[in-house]
């Protein structure tokens, strides 16, 4: 029983550790990280930008579904001049929210936009 | 109430238009110390390569352009896309260019690289003209859609500039939005009219 009580211990510090290394690789993330809301029948997604990073809004972000389907996310609070989103873009995912989220990033300063893909997993 | 959110499982990957280059670190580690895109350019000069852009706009009955064709002549690429807002808002300058120096021998040449896959629009010929139309670009444009030039000349980033002698040599490279009158416009004028005034 013991030995038993050892071995769940075990793999629940193996399952911390690789929960806080895969929240290290989306909260470090250079340009966003990403967040979801399970509702009843949909994943909501949720792009947080880096602090000082701009989310494109005229190029909005993309998830790039396994089957070829293409799914934006939208926001409705932007920039006077429309250029980028002021709080996190969303995206409700009815099914499995697996696959490439593509976002075209301007960080302020740089007076450069780049375009970051961040594959998105499972969980 | 706040929702509770959990983490997606993700691994991000940089990328610009796919291409790696060499020396990206270098120029981003620069760009990030000193916030001014020009502290970041290569200074070596070396032959522009060639481009093979089939799709122009803005030219004779939109036939292609070619570095070779243009010997003799200053030529200012400028890498941008549509959808990128630090690209439009360098494009008053350029306009400004076009028009101070054509004349004198300057051709400045947009090399429309899309950010995005085809199904964000910025592949489609039609899109780019209008984007001609709306920010009153008269000099030529070609559709890099591809890549292929924007791999050639190694960017990385949106907008990009190089600015190529009347020998055809790369003599300055740069990135980042400028505007009228102020000191990177001013910089890039300099350069410009520096570049004319060799034979």
């Amino acid at each position: 029983m013991i030995h038993g009580l050892r071995r769940g211990l075990e793999h629940s510090a193996a399952a911390i550790l690789a929960l806080l290394l895969s929240g290290c690789a989306v909260g470090g993330g250079r340009y966003f990280s990403v967040a979801r809301e399970r509702g009843a029948d949909s994943v909501v997604i949720h792009l947080v930008p880096a602090p000082h990073v701009r989310i494109n809004a005229r190029l909005a972000p993309v998830l790039e579904l396994p089957d070829g389907r293409v799914l934006r996310f939208s926001g409705t609070a932007l920039t006077a001049d429309s250029s980028y989103f002021t709080a996190p873009p969303v995206l409700a995912v009815r099914g499995s929210p697996r696959g490439m989220i593509r976002a075209s990033v301007c960080p302020e300063g740089d007076s450069v936009c780049r375009v970051v893909e961040m594959v998105s997993g499972e969980r | 109430m706040s929702p509770a959110f959990s983490s997606l499982t993700a691994a991000v990957v940089i990328t610009a238009g796919g291409a790696l280059a060499l020396n990206s670190a270098a120029r981003s580690a620069a760009l990030a110390q000193t916030g001014n895109p020009l502290t970041a350019e290569r200074a070596a000069v070396r032959p522009a390569p060639a481009w093979a852009n089939t799709s122009w706009l803005n030219t004779p009955d939109d036939r292609p352009l070619t570095l070779s064709g243009l010997r003799g002549r200053v030529i200012l690429l400028n890498f941008w896309t549509f959808t990128c807002w630090n690209c439009t808002g360098a494009i008053p300058s350029l306009v400004a260019f076009d028009h101070a120096y054509r004349d004198q021998g300057l051709t400045i040449i947009g090399m429309h690289c899309p950010e995005f896959p085809p199904y964000g629009g910025e592949h489609d010929r039609e899109n780019v003209a209008q984007a001609l139309r709306k920010y009153h670009i008269e000099y030529p444009n070609a559709q890099d859609n591809d890549h292929a030039t924007w791999n050639l000349y190694d960017i990385e980033y949106w907008p990009s500039f190089v600015l190529i002698d009347r020998k055809g040599f790369i003599r300055y490279e740069g990135y980042g939005e400028f505007h009228v009158g102020d000191p990177t416009h001013r910089e890039w004028d300099e350069r410009i009219r520096t570049l004319l005034a060799e034979r």
